[in-house]
Order: structure tokens, then C-alpha cells, then sequence
């Protein structure tokens, strides 16, 4: 399978770098520069799209572990975990360059806003999840609890999302999905960011699949290495009975009365 | 051959991706990005002191995906070798496991 998938992973790299290159001219040759808040406001299509793979990702890891709770077949478990390590790298991406962006605009490099602070417990729940899967004893058991942690966190996914809506943030109001009113941005702003999420998502896809990969990989090899203990130590097991066999021929017949 | 295409295809999206926001910063003043910005006649823009912060927000991003790529596939080579290594071995073992219970 592995081997397989070599040919379309390489092109599935050079679309995402084609992407990329493409979204970068237009971030930084053919997009206008926003009248208030200026060349800063170029982070957005860079923001945006990390918010965006990050609540995909999650999206991913709940559906990924509901599966994997109701079949019990670990390639779920796999997916779950590949989107969840990509979903915790895009989201800290995303609450990083948040930061940077907030301190030329709001003058803060954090607010307890709403918006702000519902995701910092996503991604809390999320590292939290990584941890448990980390120093968990392996096994079934360890994945159903991260499987269910990760199910519940995903709760907080249309908090994170409606939250400039619901409450007075200093956080912009929605500008895509199904929340947005209006998104006050030029027909060629609106053009760059679709173009810089599609190349986001792309390349979100690709470490998905690597990482799903590598966690393929890590299984093979932990089953090798429980094929070689049973092998190694097959002989000594095959021994036991025959020893104790001897024993019980060289033990004194109990007495009869 | 995915290997001898997927490492250049890698490292030329790194370059590029580091590379043009760095060029893009340097050419600030009168650089092609800001010709755009001369059409919709802006008036409050910081673009001194933004800069640094846009500079910073992109090298942060690709910077942090490039490492995680890098760790990532890395870790796929060792693995590969490990699995490799350990199916020559099992295949030895039980070649000698045959060959004694022949005996």
C-alpha cells in the first residue's frame, strides 16, 4: 500500500507547490493592500486558511474516532491521529500568527476575547489528546479514551466558529461559511483567499496522508517486533509442559490409603 | 523515483516559499507588491513598522511546516530501514528454526 501511493503522493506535492507558488504571487504582486489597516492585513490569507485546515482537521479526528469507537478497526484510529497531530500544527500556526498580527492592530499580543479564548481550549483539548495517546499504556483501551476525548472536543469546533457573532469580540465578525454576512473584502481579496485555503487544504491533505503513513509503518513494525519476541522465545514456551511433564514422572506416587 | 522527485520538489517549495516573502520585505518601499496598493490610495498604513510583523507571520508559518514535513518523512525513512531489517531477520530466524528441526 505504502509504495502504492508513492506516484500520486509526488504529485499531489508538486499541485500543492503549484498552489503555494500561485497563492504567494497573488498574496504579494496581485492583491491590493487593504486602506485601514495596510500590508499587515496580508496575514489574512495566511490566518484564514490555517484556522480553516485546523477546524477541518478536528472535524476529521471526531469523524475519524466516532468510526473507529463504533467498527474498532484501527486504520480509523490511524486517520484520527495523523489529522489531530496536523490539526495541533496548524492550530498553534494559527494562534501564533494571530498574536503577531494583533499587536500592530490591537496593540496585545493577547485578549481574553471570546473568540481567542474558545480557541485556546480547542487546542488545549487537542495537545491534551496528543499527550494521552502519548503516555497512555498502548492498547485498545488508550485509543477508545483518546477517541472519545477527541469526539467531545470536537463540541467546541461551532463555539470557536460563531463566537465573533455571539458575543462582542474584538475579533472580526465572520467573512466565510455559512455564519458570514458580509465579508467587506474586494472582489480580487475574496479571489486570493480561496485560492490561498484550496492550497492550505492541499497541502493539509498531504500531511495527512504522510503521517497516516508513518503511523501505518509504526504499526507493521510494532506487529514485526511482537512476530520476532514470539519467534525468539517460542522454544522456551514449547518447553514448559514437557518440564512439566518430567516433573510430575519424577514426583512419588501419592499414597493409596 | 517518488524519493528523487519528492525530496527537489520539497526543498524548491522551502526556498521558495522562505525566499519570497524575504524579497517581498526587502523590496518594501517601492517593491511591484505595494503597486497595487498606490491604486486604492491608502492612507493609514504603518508600512515601516507592519512589515516586520508580515515578515514574521509568513516565515513562522511556512518555516513551521517545512519542519514538521522534514520530521515527518524522516521519521518514515528510519522506520522503513527498521521494518527492513527486522523482516531479514525474522526470515533468517526461522530459516535456522527449520534447518534445526530438520536435524
Amino acid at each position: 500500500m505504502v509504495s502504492s501511493i508513492g506516484p500520486k503522493r509526488t504529485t499531489w506535492l508538486a499541485i500543492t507547490a503549484g498552489l503555494v507558488l500561485l497563492t504567494l504571487w497573488m498574496i504579494f504582486e496581485w492583491v491590493p493592500t487593504e486602506r485601514n489597516l495596510g500590508v499587515v492585513q496580508r496575514a489574512l490569507y495566511v490566518h484564514v486558511p490555517l484556522a480553516w485546515i485546523s477546524m477541518v482537521a478536528v472535524g476529521v479526528v471526531a469523524v475519524a474516532s466516532l468510526m473507529y469507537l463504533f467498527t474498532g478497526k484501527r486504520k480509523w484510529d490511524s486517520i484520527a491521529l495523523a489529522s489531530a497531530e496536523t490539526g495541533v500544527l496548524a492550530g498553534t500556526l494559527m494562534l501564533v500568527t494571530g498574536a503577531i498580527w494583533a499587536k500592530p492592530i490591537w496593540n496585545v499580543w493577547w485578549t481574553w476575547d471570546a473568540k481567542l479564548t474558545t480557541t485556546a481550549i480547542l487546542w488545549f483539548l487537542y495537545v491534551a489528546y496528543l499527550m494521552l495517546r502519548a503516555f497512555a499504556p498502548p492498547g485498545n483501551q488508550a485509543y477508545r479514551m483518546a477517541a472519545v476525548v477527541a469526539v467531545l472536543g470536537a463540541v467546541d469546533v461551532p463555539i470557536v466558529y460563531y463566537a465573533a457573532n455571539l458575543w462582542r469580540t474584538a475579533h472580526p465578525e465572520l467573512i466565510v461559511g455559512p455564519g458570514a454576512e458580509s465579508s467587506g473584502l474586494s472582489s480580487e481579496m475574496s479571489t486570493t483567499l480561496l485560492v490561498s485555503v484550496v492550497a492550505f487544504t492541499s497541502l493539509y491533505i498531504y500531511m495527512l496522508v504522510d503521517r497516516y503513513r508513518v503511523r501505518q509503518s509504526e504499526l507493521e513494525l510494532s506487529d514485526l517486533k511482537r512476530e520476532m519476541r514470539n519467534h525468539l522465545y517460542a522454544p522456551m514456551v514449547t518447553d514448559v509442559p514437557a518440564t512439566a511433564q518430567s516433573l510430575r514422572d519424577a514426583a512419588p506416587e501419592p499414597a493409596g490409603d | 523515483m517518488k524519493r528523487i522527485l519528492t525530496r527537489p520538489l520539497t526543498i524548491l517549495l522551502a526556498i521558495v516559499a522562505s525566499v519570497v516573502p524575504a524579497t517581498a520585505a526587502l523590496a518594501a518601499t517601492n517593491g511591484p507588491i505595494f503597486r497595487a496598493a498606490e491604486y486604492v490610495g491608502q492612507e493609514n498604513t504603518n508600512t515601516e513598522t507592519n512589515l516586520d510583523f508580515l515578515f514574521a507571520i509568513y516565515i513562522i508559518t511556512w518555516a513551521g511546516f517545512f519542519t514538521y514535513i522534514f520530521i515527518v518523512s524522516r521519521r518514515q525513512r528510519t522506520m522503513e530501514r527498521d521494518i527492513k531489517a527486522l523482516k531479514q531477520l525474522l526470515s533468517q530466524q526461522q530459516g535456522t528454526g527449520r534447518a534445526s528441526s530438520a536435524e
